[in-house]
């Protein structure tokens, strides 16, 4: 049987430790889907609301963070 | 390929719910982002549009859950108190004659608990009922469901009604009439569907009377309310008044005396005493001369500037929806909980915790639902200022012309059969039927109560529905025998509907 390379190991070592917490977290939160369901709403009415001044105040980043925020609100509600 | 693009976040939100069976908060999420994407992608919207669609659909959103979570409310208190229980106690004293119950507990009660609860309340709190009556699982199921199939755009407290106020931006004077007068007669047809389901044309022709009574008082009541601005208790005034109507005509038609001497009025009395509050608060704010602009004086709102997508497609500057707290039907419905609250407490209906049950209840039952809204508003808002709907308009008026007033209650109808709700379908596709009906010409107040009452209609369809209905009933696993049944009759008032629609934009 073919050895795995030292190289190989070690990518997968790093890889699996994020995708592991990611799911982790998933279940957990799918324990108190009231709560997390809540979170998601304050967070995209909130980030929502927020675009307004952000536009207003002319600076291009923050509106396009609280876009990026609604979006991955949607996101994890998708896991859901 | 524009109508083809702007399609898609709709069609996958159908798509994932009915073929993947994504719940709605799922599927919203992914509509949303299908919206996003090609908004940005296809019909160049810039990011000043895409934050102000997402500002506007905050109040759109807060406009709709307002009623939606405090109607809840006050069904969770009434609920908690056993109050739902003595009615549904209460109605079986009136009449031995099957047909009769069938008529009074499957019409006229679901239509009055769609008016105060919705959300599935009605087969949910009726079929366990009509069962311990001796009605079969699959009538206990179907007869309630068609029975309150014309409440639902004014019941839930006019939920779906103002879901579509919002998104299209028509005031009540506007849209009411019409959405009444079409559900009126889908009520009286509703009554007949209830007959036919239960014992066929022999019963249709024995109780043609109470269908023809019940039927007329329940749609004068919702259309009268409605038409005087208070669309928010147009259903529950409708289900009450086939109450008031059906049960003495019962009594007249056949007196069940049997149990005369246990029917117990005061329970009756303390159980309605939360609506009754409703109903005098909703009146009082409309009639007591300046109490309504006084209270109009505290309004939440942002105006909005003019924006322009890459495509050239703009969007005139103006005021947002604006909430107008101290007036607002949640707001009214809030200070009617409490009230109910303190009776039921006075009267010593609640065990110890009742509070934190019915709050817990409330935030589980409702946080869901207000995830999906929320999402499916933002698509709905999105789809609006990047240019979608009105792409959408297009292609629709061009490939169906004079006939569109003929499909627009079956596009709302399959709107409702895929996200479960009327108010869900009023906020997907009415900008669209609206925009549609303007390209064509047509008066666009009919096309959308064409749209609500198809929604109405297709509600009762759903999938989810379907399946509470089912449970509540012991018929798990047998969905499809319960749709089999239903689908015929939802047909035939969906035609009824189209048939009033193509007349009442050719004639009226």
């Amino acid at each position: 049987m073919k050895e795995r390379s030292p190289q190989r190991n070690k990518s997968t070592q790093r890889r699996e430790p994020g995708w592991v917490i990611f799911k982790d977290l998933l279940s957990r939160l799918r324990d108190r889907p009231a709560l997390t369901y809540l979170v998601i709403f304050i967070v995209v009415m909130t980030a929502s609301l927020l675009m307004v001044p952000a536009v207003r105040s002319g600076n291009q980043t923050l509106p396009a963070g609280l876009l990026l925020l609604v979006i991955l609100a949607n996101l994890l509600s998708l896991f859901f | 390929m524009n109508f083809t693009l702007a399609l898609a976040p709709i069609i996958i939100i159908l798509l994932l719910m009915v073929g993947f069976r994504w719940k709605a908060s799922r599927a919203g999420a992914a509509g949303y982002l299908a919206a996003v994407l090609i908004a940005w992608f296809w019909f160049e919207i810039n990011l000043p549009a895409l934050a102000y669609a997402h500002a506007k659909a905050v109040f759109l959103i807060l406009d709709v859950l307002l009623i939606i979570w405090t109607a809840f409310l006050l069904f969770r208190v009434v609920a908690e108190a056993g109050g739902i229980e003595v009615l549904s106690r209460t109605l079986p004293h009136l009449t031995g004659d099957k047909g009769l119950q069938a008529l009074i507990i499957a019409w006229a009660f679901a239509s009055f608990l769609q008016g105060v609860g919705g959300f599935g309340v009605p087969t949910a709190v009726i079929a366990p009922l009509l069962v311990g009556l001796g009605f079969s699982p699959l009538l206990a199921v179907v007869l309630p469901s068609l029975g309150h199939t014309w409440a639902v755009t004014f019941g839930s407290l006019g939920a779906s009604f103002n879901a579509m106020m919002a998104v299209t931006g028509l005031d009540w004077p506007t849209l009411a009439r019409p959405a009444a007068l079409y559900l009126g007669i889908v009520g009286i047809w509703a009554g007949v569907t209830v007959a036919l389901a239960y014992g066929g044309w022999k019963t249709l022709i024995r109780l043609w009377l109470p269908i023809g009574v019940i039927g007329l008082s329940m749609s004068a009541a919702q259309y009268l309310t409605v038409s005087h601005g208070f669309w928010n208790i147009g259903g529950l005034m409708g289900g009450t008044a086939g109450l008031l109507v059906g049960i003495p005509l019962a009594w007249f038609m056949n007196h069940n005396q049997e149990a005369d001497q246990d029917f117990p009025w005061r329970e009756l009395l303390i159980a309605l005493a939360g609506y009754g509050v409703l109903v005098t608060l909703t009146l009082l704010i409309q009639l007591i001369p300046g109490l309504k602009p006084f209270l109009n004086q505290v309004k939440i709102g942002l105006d909005f500037p003019a924006t322009i997508t890459g495509r050239g497609f703009a969007v005139p500057a103006g005021p947002g929806r604006q909430l107008y707290i101290l007036s607002h039907a949640g707001m009214i419905l809030l200070l009617s909980s409490a009230a109910a609250y303190l009776i039921f407490q006075a009267a010593g209906w609640y065990h110890p915790g009742a509070l934190r049950r019915i709050l817990q209840s409330t935030g589980q039952r409702v946080i869901g639902s207000s995830v999906s809204i929320t999402s499916i508003v933002m698509m709905a808002v999105i789809m609006t200022q990047a240019g979608m709907t009105d792409a959408l308009a297009k292609g629709f008026s061009s490939a169906l012309g004079w006939f569109y007033p003929l499909a627009a209650p079956w596009i709302g109808a399959l709107g409702a059969i895929m996200t479960g709700s009327n108010a869900n379908s009023n906020l997907i596709f009415s900008a669209l039927q609206m925009k549609t009906a303007e390209l064509l010409g047509l008066p666009a107040a009919f096309i959308l109560a064409a749209q609500t009452t198809g929604g109405a209609i297709g509600s009762v369809a759903a999938p989810t529905k379907v399946i509470v209905g089912a449970i509540t009933a012991g018929m798990e696993g047998r969905e499809g025998e319960i749709l089999r049944k239903k689908l015929p009759y939802i047909a035939l008032l969906l035609l009824i509907t189209s048939l009033i629609t193509f007349l009442a934009v050719r004639w009226i």
